[in-house]
C-alpha cells in the first residue's frame, strides 16, 4: 500500500507500507523513522515559518509542521529519542533570477527543517538537499530507506 | 487589492487582456514555425498554494519550463510550459530537424526554446502594453527541464510575494506537427500591484 503526500500535507505509516511525495522544488520534505516500531511519517512543507498569524493550515510551515509529525509519531507509542531523520528537497530552480541565493526558499527551509529538528532533539542521520532540480520520493517503512527520485539526477536511496 | 476581491468584472476583463497578449503570441509563434498555432480562451485561476498541482490539468509529467520576469508600468512573470517530448518535436520544427531527432536539450536545443519563450513573450507583453497603454518589457528567459509540480509549485512559492495563494491568466495553445499535436500553457502572473495598475488602466478600480 501506498500513501501520497501532497503539497502541505504529511502522512503516517507501519512497515510494509510505503510513504511518497512528489514535486519537491524549493519545498522540503521531512521524513521521521522510528527504526525499533518500523513506523515513520513524512511531511512536505512549502515556507520555513508563517508571514501572517492566521492561516489556515499549519502544515505549510515547517516551523508548526516538523513539530506536529514529531507529535503525531509520539502518539503511535514512538518516543522521540529514538527518532531518526532526512531531509530532501529545498533546491533552487531558476536561480538566476534568485538576487540573494542564501536567503532562497529552498535553502531557508532546509535550514528551518534542521533548526527544528535539533531543537526537538532528532538525529538527522541522512539529507539529499540544494542544488537546482526537483525531487520526489518513496519512505520504506520495513527498513527506512528512502529512494529519491529526480530527472536531472536519477535515482539515490538515502 | 487581495485576491479574494476580484469579481466576475475583473476577472473578464485580465481574460480580454491575456486574450489580446496571446493572440498576438500564436501569431508570432506561427511565424516563427510556419504552422497555423491555435490558442483556447485564457482562464483566470485562483488557487491555493496546497492546490497548485492542478493549475494546470495534467498529471505530473516532465516539462520544459521557461520563466520571464516583465517590468515597465507593471510587473510579474510570464511562464511557458511544454511538455519535454513536445519541446524536443519544437525543437526539430525549429532547427529544421528530421522530426524525433532532438533528444537531450544543449546549448543549442536550450537558446532556441528560449528563443521561443523570449518571441511568444514579447509579442503577448507587446500586445497587452498596447491595449493598457503600458510600457511593458520582458528580461532574458530562465529555462529549467523537470517535473510540473516542481517548476510551478517553485515559481510561486520562490517569485511571488503572496505565496499562500497561486494567480494567474492562463491560456492552453496547441499545434499540429504532422500527425503529432504539440500543446503547452502560457501563464501571465502579475505581482500584486501590477494586477491593480492594469484594472485601474481599465477604469475598473
Amino acid at each position: 500500500m501506498k500513501k501520497i503526500v501532497r503539497i502541505a500535507d504529511m502522512a503516517v505509516g507501519k512497515a510494509p507500507e510505503v510513504i511518497s511525495t512528489y514535486g519537491l522544488g524549493s519545498c522540503v520534505a521531512v521524513i521521521l523513522y522510528d527504526p525499533d516500531k518500523k513506523q515513520g511519517g513524512v511531511l512536505h512543507f512549502v515556507l520555513p515559518e508563517r508571514m501572517r498569524k492566521n492561516t489556515e493550515n499549519p502544515l505549510r510551515y515547517g516551523e508548526d509542521g516538523v513539530r506536529i509529525l514529531i507529535r503525531e509519531m509520539e502518539r503511535m507509542g514512538s518516543r522521540k529519542g529514538n527518532l531518526r531523520a532526512k531531509i530532501v528537497g529545498g533546491s533552487t530552480m531558476f536561480a538566476s533570477f534568485i538576487k540573494n541565493p542564501e536567503e532562497a526558499i529552498g535553502k531557508r527551509n532546509v535550514r528551518k527543517a534542521r533548526e527544528i529538528l535539533e531543537k526537538e532533539g532528532i538525529r538527522i542521520v541522512a539529507e539529499d538537499t540544494g542544488g537546482d532540480y526537483g525531487r520526489s520520493l518513496d519512505f520504506y517503512l520495513n527498513d527506512g530507506r528512502v529512494v529519491v527520485k529526480s530527472y536531472a539526477r536519477g535515482e539515490k536511496v538515502i | 487589492m487581495r485576491l479574494n476581491d476580484l469579481k466576475d468584472i475583473h476577472l473578464d476583463a485580465l481574460k480580454e487582456v491575456a486574450n489580446i497578449g496571446s493572440g498576438h503570441a500564436a501569431t508570432a509563434l506561427s511565424q516563427l514555425i510556419g504552422k497555423t498555432v491555435y490558442v483556447q480562451v485564457p482562464e483566470v485561476k485562483i488557487l491555493k498554494i496546497e492546490d497548485i498541482p492542478g493549475l494546470i490539468p495534467e498529471d505530473n509529467p516532465i516539462v520544459v519550463g521557461i520563466l520571464t520576469n516583465f517590468f515597465g508600468d507593471a510587473t510579474g512573470k510570464n511562464l511557458l510550459i511544454i511538455p519535454k517530448n513536445e519541446a524536443e518535436l519544437l525543437v526539430d520544427i525549429l532547427l529544421s530537424r528530421t522530426p524525433g531527432t532532438t533528444k537531450i536539450f544543449q546549448e543549442m536545443e536550450i537558446s532556441s526554446l528560449k528563443e521561443v519563450a523570449n518571441i511568444v513573450t514579447s509579442s503577448y507583453l507587446g500586445a497587452m502594453g498596447e491595449f493598457l497603454g503600458f510600457l511593458l518589457i520582458p528580461s532574458v528567459p530562465s529555462l529549467t527541464v523537470d517535473e510540473l509540480t516542481s517548476i510551478i509549485t517553485t515559481v510561486y512559492v520562490e517569485f511571488t510575494e503572496e505565496k499562500e495563494y497561486a494567480f494567474c491568466v492562463e491560456t492552453a495553445f496547441y499545434f499540429a506537427e504532422e500527425d503529432k499535436k504539440l500543446h503547452g500553457y502560457l501563464l501571465m502572473i502579475p505581482d500584486p500591484e501590477a494586477l491593480e495598475n492594469m484594472l485601474k488602466a481599465m477604469n475598473l478600480l
